[in-house]
């Protein structure tokens, strides 16, 4: 698997920094693709009475919002195809410290407490290019507190920001 | 049962009757627990893998192209023993199998458990009681089967201006009500049907009804509807059997 260079995580962590793009990558991450009305009706059920907080959403809401910002995005970032006019999106080889950026952003998407950005910083080696993953994501401990807002930046995913739409 | 009145009751539960709803649940695995009771109902039913908790599962209903809504099956203990307490009990309200219930009208179920039955109808009293107005009609079959709703009819009776009738074969005698007219089916025009109607008061969004046929032993085949032409002509079957001599009052 290749490397990814900083901008390429730096895409990555934007693009995982939404929770409706978390949840498409958890879907597909299963099924490997899907079509738009079956990401749709995953996304409502999940925000409505899903794991973490019920939000009230509408379902044509989340179609366009999914067909016109989420998907492309997550194309953009190279964790999933999205064929646009076909309307189905494909899941892609990723990463290794991709996979546990998702695995730790599942355990706090599934969990009452917010997303940990030192567990984040602590499976990626907090952002370094050499492109080897850790693979130690729960410990949370190797992480310097001091580069928090710097990887948060960057990934544009400070804690405050994680639920918004 | 052939009388006409039982088959101007299968004629609206026939037409009440929609497009096969598809239903798709959410979890690490299908739900033993959600089996039996998503079995009563003509629906198709598949499962997408989840990497969640059990009890974060979810379902999706969904009318061809058109998305319905969620429930939660974190509930789905309850979804097995629906709850079955009164319909104007917040908990029950918003319980996940009322949801559900809700969610498929218009779909033919078929059940054998008479509690699950109990907790579909309590949708339709629950509407009543918001309500406040207007008449609700149940027909349990027999008066005795009546007995165990007493309380809740009670209550229901003394909402507001809601008038409430229960039909049922007179094997029993109900003690007496205000505003709850008791009408002894001594013909058996109805006791071989479980129906509750509310007739919304005068408010059509509110207009909904539960039809089902004891078909076989134990066995109810029905459906639940807000469809206002059967609602409105359900009421009015209903309405002429209680002016009907055929029935004695109680």
């Amino acid at each position: 698997m290749r490397e990814w260079s900083t901008e390429e995580r730096s895409a990555l962590f934007s693009a995982l920094s939404h929770r409706r793009r978390r949840i498409v990558c958890y879907h597909l991450r299963e099924t490997g693709s899907a079509d738009l009305p079956s990401l749709v009706d995953t996304v409502t059920g999940w925000l409505t009475v899903g794991p973490g907080p019920d939000e009230s959403v509408d379902t044509d809401a989340v179609r366009i919002d999914l067909h016109h910002v989420h998907l492309p995005k997550l194309d953009e970032s190279g964790l999933v195809d999205y064929d646009y006019d076909e309307r189905v999106a494909t899941w892609n080889a990723v990463p290794a410290f991709a996979g546990d950026v998702l695995t730790v952003a599942l355990d706090a998407d599934t969990s009452s407490s917010p997303l940990d950005v030192q567990q984040v910083l602590a499976v990626t080696g907090r952002g370094d290019t050499t492109g080897t993953s850790n693979h130690q994501p729960r410990t949370g401990t190797s992480a310097d507190p001091d580069s928090t807002s710097d990887v948060g930046n960057e990934s544009g995913g400070q804690p405050g920001d994680e639920n918004v739409n | 049962m052939s009388t006409d009145f039982g088959r101007s009751l299968r004629t609206l539960r026939e037409r009440a009757v929609g497009p096969t709803k598809s239903i798709t649940t959410y979890g690490p695995e299908a739900y033993a627990d959600v089996e039996p009771v998503l079995e009563a109902f003509d629906v198709e039913v598949t499962h997408e893998f989840l990497p969640i908790s059990q009890s974060d599962s979810y379902l999706t209903v969904r009318a061809g192209d058109r998305f319905l809504g969620s429930v939660s099956t974190a509930a789905l203990g309850e979804l097995r023993e629906p709850a079955i307490g009164e319909p104007w009990d917040h908990e029950t309200r918003t319980s996940a199998y009322r949801e559900l219930v809700s969610l498929l009208a218009g779909t033919s179920f078929t059940m054998d458990d008479k509690r699950q039955l109990v907790a579909s109808t309590r949708e339709i009293e629950d509407r009543a009681w918001r309500t406040g107005s207007g008449t609700l009609y149940a027909a349990f079959q027999s008066l005795s089967a009546f007995r165990a709703q007493v309380p809740v009819y009670d209550q229901l009776a003394q909402k507001g201006a809601l008038r409430t009738v229960v039909f049922g074969a007179p094997d029993w005698e109900p003690p007496t009500m205000d505003d709850v007219t008791i009408r002894r089916d001594e013909r058996g025009d109805i006791t071989d049907f479980w129906v509750v109607a509310f007739d919304g008061g005068g408010d059509s969004d509110q207009q909904c009804a539960l039809i089902a046929e004891e078909a076989e032993q134990g066995e109810y085949t029905g459906v639940l509807t807000y469809d206002e032409s059967v609602v409105v002509d359900l009421t009015g079957h209903l309405s002429r059997l209680l002016e009907d001599g055929g029935l004695s009052g109680h």
